[in-house]
């Protein structure tokens, strides 16, 4: 769903996999938008509340950003129609951010964890973009030891 | 082409030599005024408007799923040697040089002076903006950014961490988000992919993009990549992604021990 503010699920872990040990955590952003403005999403657990103002700081569930460089503008949105295979260029894709420790620290206390996606616009884009956040959900990757 | 290999070198060493931007300036400045398949326009519009060849993260082929491979990294490298080519034909002693956004000058002060500065010896500085042609509801004009604090770009630590990572999806995958890290922190034209082209820091930020796989190819190997995406074609330069794994085969290389991110150990 578009989200101008923070995107925020519950990803439910497997419960032996949160008690087993592991060697690397990926928490996996899928179906993102790429059509729109560029932006960074600042990705916190078990901070729901987390905003643009929220330092980026352990202590309140920050573990990283990933960033989106958008398509910005494109002929199709302002009235003139581009050719070719436009569409599947800029077709949803995927981020993985790794966060292994984190997600080893929140496993430890519960195996349900939430995601919270706070998106910051680039500046000054040479055209408006829309500036809405749309992604299809949230899912932790868990590799073995 | 001469047989010997063109040296990439930083922007930082060039810097400190005296005339290190002169060839770079003026292969730019001609190809900002040839306004056929020669020149700046077209090129840059290769990568995003109005032709939007560039490869970035995945895409959806037939019947809509999306493809299993990414050529991000190979499909730039082959833009970038085309790119060179075309320059070096109007000063042949030019070379892209890279933009080492981890160096102690670019987190102090971001885009290198080179690169910012308006005039040099009282002639415009070609490498601050480039010619962006006009597109619907945008007029024509010269690029700009809007760049971010220099304590947001990309660190050393960044760089170094995707040197551990051996299997190649994670490699590019991990590097392209730095690379998307640093369009969205210069801003304006630079920081979405229709218009970045434009800017003569593109070629620069793309081309460290591009010495990052190759130093992570010298210690993981130059054929780490699925065998699936070797024979992908890399449109519209006709070669395949095979073709492109070895810079010394394609004629260049990257000069030693000027940039902070020098090691892969």
């Amino acid at each position: 769903m578009p989200s101008q503010g923070p995107f925020t699920a519950k990803v439910a872990l497997q419960p032996e996999a949160a008690r087993q040990k592991f060697q690397r955590a990926a928490i996996r952003i899928h179906g993102v938008d790429q059509s729109g403005a560029s932006f960074e999403g600042r990705v916190f657990l078990n901070n729901p509340k987390a905003t643009i103002d929220t330092p980026l700081t352990e202590e309140n569930g920050y573990v990283g950003s990933f960033h989106v460089y958008g398509y910005g503008l494109w002929p199709d949105d302002i009235g003139k129609k581009q050719s070719g295979d436009a569409q599947e260029i800029r077709a949803p894709i995927e981020k993985r951010l790794f966060a292994t420790e984190a997600v080893r620290r929140a496993a430890a206390k519960s195996p349900e964890i939430m995601v919270t996606i706070v998106p910051m616009y680039q500046r000054d884009p040479p055209a408006p973009a829309y500036e809405a956040m749309k992604l299809e959900s949230v899912s932790i990757e868990i590799d073995p030891d | 082409m001469a047989n010997e290999l063109t040296l990439r070198s930083s922007i930082e060493s060039l810097e400190g030599n005296a005339g290190g931007f002169d060839a770079l300036r003026d292969a730019y400045g001609k190809t900002q005024a040839i306004t056929d398949n020669r020149g700046w326009t077209y090129w840059a519009g290769l990568h995003g408007f109005p032709q939007y060849k560039c490869w970035h993260h995945g895409r959806v082929g037939n019947g809509r799923t999306t493809l299993p491979y990414n050529l991000f990294l190979p499909w730039h490298r082959a833009y970038l040697l085309h790119w060179e080519h075309t320059a070096r034909d109007q000063n042949a002693k030019m070379a892209l040089p890279w933009w080492d956004w981890t160096s102690r000058g670019s987190q102090s002060s971001g885009i290198p002076k080179s690169f910012t500065v308006k005039t040099v010896n009282g002639k415009k500085n070609t490498l601050v903006s480039g010619p962006r042609p006009s597109i619907p509801g945008v007029p024509a004009g010269p690029t700009s950014r809007a760049p971010g604090r220099p304590v947001e770009l990309p660190t050393v630590s960044q760089v170094k961490a995707l040197f551990d990572l051996g299997n190649f999806v994670d490699f590019t995958d991990q590097l392209e988000d730095i690379h998307d890290q640093v369009h969205g922190w210069c801003g304006g034209d630079m920081g979405v992919v229709a218009t970045s082209a434009f800017d003569p820091i593109f070629w620069s930020h793309h081309c460290m993009i591009d010495r990052i796989w190759y130093l992570w190819q010298l210690k993981n190997g130059l054929g780490n990549i699925p065998d699936d995406y070797k024979d992908r074609a890399l449109a519209p330069f006709g070669m395949t992604v095979r073709e492109v794994l070895d810079i010394n085969r394609l004629g260049y290389e990257y000069a030693q021990g000027n940039s902070t991110v020098v090691t892969h150990g």
